[in-house]
């Protein structure tokens, strides 16, 4: 499960211009923790699903990040309905009320429910709209994006060098993982998701100790090389916004508008 | 390939019928990538028991892949991987560990517990041995490769050669009937090249099958007895060590050189025919061959 992987493409998100994509990556965040009402959330949702699809991402990816966050959403709706007071109650308490102390705990609210429903809807939709921006730019653009947008270029390259480690960390990981099942370790084949979750911080120690070597090496490179050493940068690569990057923006202000009004209204 | 043709005849011919003379048997193994690369194609090999076998080839001939295939890591897209009788595809990574112990490349990615006697008692600890063998197993393989003293260091602060001994250790102490070692000497130091190579040759002597893959020509011909050229995911040559290293235009199709001891000897041959009719020297793998041939051909 990759978020930051560049998909090759030439879908209108691919050909966008990054600070567009920037933008409206970071207004349609806060819109997502704005918004409360359940139609919206789908409405916007929806939208994500569907730029996913026009942008020929892999449906499969997306299908992961839904079949990988189930048990947390069902943890956060039953724990949000255990804890929030409400009227009307789902499920009666598990807990007779005349035990002491802990008599009449373990009922589920509907009102605590839906409002766990509402936090699972906020995750999802954020997770699935990260990649729509970092799966349809190259990561060099991106950080050019940000650069352009006044971030100072040292931060955007230490971004850029930590997405770009991912892939790296994932890799090393499959190798220890690999090593560990080459000693007959079963946990990764055949454990349970306890075992499994008490294996990986034994993975942490060569990733940790690999890391570290990999920072070094890096900084000795940059430094050989003056990372830094002139503050106006210029680029081989430009990024110009097109009247197309304008009129998308002007697009998603209506849309923002709209869900806003939505919420609000409805 | 006419030449692999020839050879894998010629050994065919040496070896009784009968799957049990073999460690490792590959039939028609093909293997292609989640992404679509076809990293292996039509593979046939077939390596008995206490071989000591050398794999070369460029990087991406498929060597790598190859291994991982053996050792249950990738499972075959088409056709099989018998490992000491047993079938990859039958078996999980760590059924067949007990039979076919892996070195992967760069020990510092798999060196991950905290002392030395741990990263090696790691494996019989998953075989759900009893303590005293476990311990008698570590004892065994750190005595193997030379590190008893240092069973208490933390491993990623030894030395590289110190390191990559832990990892064969910890393979070792599974005692399996196969030892694959992929690009063991890589980023070594010539002592440690040779003591890595050391380790493997005893393994070999003691009876068991070795597979070797490195881009150490010398040590291929100084230690291997057959060795393996894998080109674009397909078996360019097999044979003899000493056969395969006596065609150098074979092996340049690939870009491999053979060791500057054996083109020295080649020039010497080449000399000597000259210079004495009839005169046909073997191809010389080591330093000690080329003096052995100096030495005769200067007799009357």
């Amino acid at each position: 499960m990759s978020v930051v992987q560049y998909v090759e493409g030439n879908s209108l998100l691919h050909r966008l211009d990054p600070r567009a994509k920037i933008i409206m990556l970071t207004i349609l965040t806060i819109i997502i923790f704005i918004v409360e009402n359940f139609l919206m959330i789908g409405a916007i949702l929806l939208t994500i699903l569907l730029l996913w699809w026009s942008a020929r991402l892999p449906m499969k990816t997306l299908a992961s990040y839904f079949k990988f966050l189930t048990g947390l959403f069902v943890f956060i709706i039953v724990i949000q309905g255990l804890f929030y007071s409400g009227e009307v109650i789902l499920v009666q308490p598990l807990i007779p009320r005349w035990v002491p102390l802990i008599g009449g705990l373990g009922k589920i609210s509907l009102d605590g429910a839906l409002f766990g429903i509402l936090i699972s809807a906020r995750i999802i939709c954020l997770i699935c709209l990260l990649p729509l921006v970092t799966m349809t730019t190259p990561i060099h653009f991106f950080a050019l994006g940000l650069t352009k947008m006044g971030l100072s270029y040292q931060i955007a390259y230490t971004m850029t060098t930590a997405l770009n480690t991912i892939p790296v960390l994932q890799n090393e990981a499959s190798v220890v993982m690999d090593a560990q099942k080459l000693r007959a370790f079963r946990v990764f084949e055949e454990g349970s998701f306890v075992q499994k979750l008490k294996a990986y911080p034994a993975l942490a120690v060569p990733l940790v100790i690999g890391a570290m070597r990999r920072a070094q090496l890096m900084g000795v490179a940059m430094d050989s090389r003056a990372f830094g050493a002139l503050k106006r940068r210029t680029y081989v690569e430009d990024i110009i916004m097109k009247p197309q990057d304008y009129a998308v923006l002007a697009v998603f202000a209506v849309y923002c508008a709209a869900v806003l009004v939505g919420n609000f209204m409805l | 390939m006419k030449e692999s043709r020839v050879k894998s005849e010629q050994r065919e011919r040496q070896v009784p019928a009968g799957g049990s003379e073999y460690a490792i048997e590959i039939n028609n193994l093909t293997f292609t990538y989640p992404g679509g690369f076809t990293a292996l194609k039509e593979i046939n090999l077939k390596v008995k028991r206490n071989e000591f076998v050398g794999i070369i080839g460029q990087n991406g001939a498929g060597k790598s892949t190859l291994l991982k295939n053996i050792t249950g890591l990738l499972k075959p897209t088409k056709g099989d991987v018998i490992v000491v009788g047993v079938n990859t595809k039958d078996s999980t990574v760590a059924d067949l560990a007990t039979r076919v112990g892996f070195v992967l490349q760069n020990p510092d990615r798999q060196l991950f517990a905290p002392t030395v006697e741990e990263e090696v008692s790691f494996g019989p600890k998953n075989l759900k041995l009893p303590a005293d063998e476990i311990k008698q197993r570590v004892q065994e393989a750190l005595g193997y490769v030379g590190l008893l003293e240092q069973k208490d260091a933390f491993p990623p602060a030894l030395s590289k050669g110190d390191r990559a001994k832990v990892v064969i250790a910890s393979v070792l102490a599974m005692r399996p009937e196969v030892i694959i070692l992929d690009e063991p000497t890589t980023g070594q130091d010539f002592r440690g090249c040779h003591q890595i190579m050391g380790i493997a040759s005893r393994f070999h002597e003691a009876g068991h099958t070795v597979l070797v893959v490195t881009h150490h020509m010398a040590l291929v011909t100084e230690y291997t007895q057959r060795t393996i050229v894998l080109c674009n995911g397909t078996v360019l040559m097999d044979g003899e060590t000493r056969e395969v290293f006596s065609h150098p235009e074979m092996l340049r199709q690939t870009f491999i050189v053979p060791p500057q001891i054996t083109q020295a000897g080649t020039d010497l041959k080449e000399a000597l025919m000259a210079a004495r009719r009839g005169w046909t020297p073997r191809t010389v793998l080591t330093v000690k061959e080329l003096g052995e041939d100096i030495v005769a051909a200067m007799k009357p």
